[in-house]
This record gives structure tokens, C-alpha cells and sequence, in this order.
């Protein structure tokens, strides 16, 4: 019988990483981390595992590597619809999601 | 045999021939596909072989090892030849959206080699522009166009790029327009 740890994607950890990258993207693995309350080393283990499954890709820019969604996968827009509509389908994530700042703040606003 | 001084592309053609042998048909692909179309022009540093059939590297690493390799995680690394490794990323082979269903072999003396073919190597190389906008793969892609002009079919690659394009609303159209008139200013 499956239990909650079960996932489609291999691992729990796995899929809320895969489901919260449709949704905020790129990201780096402290924030990924960070949001999903895991420990980086396991968030390091499995972006390593999903980019040598040729879906997640990561580049540096500056000193920070970034992780995304592989868009150059055969089945990106497919694999992105999916994990689009788990998305929805995890109140959890969305939350997490909506809580990140993409957009840099104007110095000195108001928060 | 692989020797200390042996270059990517010489153990490109042992690998893929002893895999061949053993009945494996592995495709050189990627960055390693545009140093065999333009070695003087981009050097990388991995072999990169997809399989036609997946199989387990378990069954492919006593058939590398009696080449004298050593697998370190998912790469293969020589005892002797350390300026390259071996990898072999997951199938299928792909470009984009496209399955790739046709490689030429080459032949060279006793051994072969699978390889896409330049127009693909060209394909490839682009994509990390198109996707990323990694300048080092507007310059390779060009760059293996240059080397292996007689084969690109400019029209083929235009027809692929409008599908990416319509496929993949997040592409931008400017980054396939900087590869046509880098392709015009080689007199492609």
C-alpha cells in the first residue's frame, strides 16, 4: 500500500520541489530549502537527481546556481501542465509560493 | 586502446565500438558532438552517449572497464586519458521537442562511431541559447554550421525553430533571428 512519503516523482521531497519550481522558477537551493522546510543537503540531492533525469536544469549566474525546469526536455510543456495542475491541487505549495517576492522592493518603500 | 594522449573524439570511437560489439548502439550527442563536427572551435570535456535502448549502466560499466574506465557516480573517468570523461544521460534522444531517429556512423579503420548528425550538433548547441540565453551555444551552434556548411540545411533548421517557437510561448524569437544573421554574416 502506498503511504504519504510515496510519490509519483520517486520521493515526496522530490515532488514538492518539482511542484514549487512550476510555480516560483528559477529558485536556489537555500531558498528551495528554506521554503520547504528540508534540509539543503537532501534539496541538493534530489535537484542532482531530477537534473540527471534530464527535467530540472541548474546554471550559475554571478555566484548563485539556479534550478528551474528543464525547458530543453523533450516533454517540458507536457511535464509543466502536470505539475502545474498538482500544483493546484496543493493548497500547501501554493501557499509557500505566494509568499515568495520575485520582484526586488524600490529602496526605501514601506513594507 | 585509449592512451594518455588520446583525445575525446579517439575515445568516443573505442567506447562506442566496444559498446556496439556488445550489441549497445550509443549516440554521441551533445557538446561532445560539436568538438567531432568543430574540434578547433569548442572542446568539451564529457563524451556524452545516449543509448538507444535504455540500459543500466551496471551492464555497460564490466564492457567501459575493460577499456580502463572507472565510474565515479553517473560518469565514467580513464586511468590514463583525465582531460575527458564518458557520461551517459537518459534517453531519449531528443532536440527540443524532436526525436532524433537518425545518426550517421563513421567509420575509421576497425572502429565506428554513432554520432547526430551536424544539423542536429548545430540544433543542439542553439538550444542553450534559445532556453537559456547561454552566448557559448549561439557561438558553438554558428561555429559547427561554419565547419560542416555542405550538410545544414538552413531551411530544416528554420522549420525547427518556428515549431519551438509556437511550442514554447516562453522563447523568444529574437534569439532565433541572432542565429540567422550570425548564419548569414558565415555566408550560410
Amino acid at each position: 500500500m502506498a503511504t504519504r512519503e510515496d510519490s509519483l516523482f520517486g520521493s515526496r521531497l522530490r515532488e514538492r520541489i518539482l511542484k514549487l519550481l512550476v510555480l516560483v522558477e528559477p529558485a536556489y537551493p537555500r531558498q528551495i530549502a528554506t521554503l520547504l522546510e528540508a534540509h539543503l543537503i537532501s534539496v541538493q540531492n534530489a535537484v542532482m537527481a531530477l537534473q540527471d533525469l534530464g527535467v530540472v536544469a541548474s546554471r550559475l549566474v554571478g555566484r548563485t546556481r539556479l534550478v528551474e525546469l528543464d525547458r530543453r526536455w523533450y516533454a517540458a510543456s507536457e511535464f509543466r501542465a502536470l505539475l502545474e495542475r498538482l500544483a493546484e491541487g496543493d493548497p500547501d505549495i501554493r501557499n509557500i509560493a505566494a509568499k515568495v517576492r520575485q520582484r526586488p522592493r524600490r529602496p526605501g518603500k514601506k513594507i | 586502446m585509449i592512451r594518455a594522449d588520446s583525445s575525446l573524439i579517439d575515445g568516443a570511437f573505442v567506447v562506442c565500438t566496444a559498446l556496439d560489439a556488445a550489441g549497445i548502439t550509443a549516440i554521441l550527442c551533445g557538446g561532445s558532438a560539436a568538438t567531432f563536427y568543430a574540434p578547433e572551435a569548442y572542446m568539451s570535456a564529457d563524451a556524452d552517449f545516449v543509448m538507444t535502448v535504455d540500459i543500466p549502466l551496471a551492464e555497460v560499466s564490466p564492457i567501459l572497464a575493460r577499456l580502463g574506465f572507472r565510474r565515479e557516480g553517473r560518469i565514467y573517468v580513464h586511468e590514463l586519458a583525465t582531460e575527458w570523461s564518458v557520461d551517459f544521460p537518459p534517453g531519449p534522444l531528443a532536440i527540443g521537442r524532436d526525436f532524433i531517429t537518425e545518426w550517421r556512423t563513421v567509420k575509421r579503420g576497425h572502429e565506428l562511431l554513432h554520432v547526430i548528425s551536424a544539423l542536429d550538433a548545430v540544433r543542439d548547441r542553439f538550444m542553450h541559447y534559445l532556453a537559456w540565453n547561454d552566448y557559448s551555444g549561439l557561438t558553438t551552434a554558428v561555429s559547427v554550421a561554419r565547419a560542416q556548411r555542405d550538410s545544414i540545411d538552413l531551411d530544416a533548421l528554420r522549420a525547427w525553430t518556428e515549431l519551438e517557437l509556437k511550442e514554447t510561448p516562453v522563447y523568444e524569437r529574437k534569439r532565433v533571428e541572432a542565429l540567422f544573421k550570425a548564419l548569414r554574416k558565415q555566408r550560410l
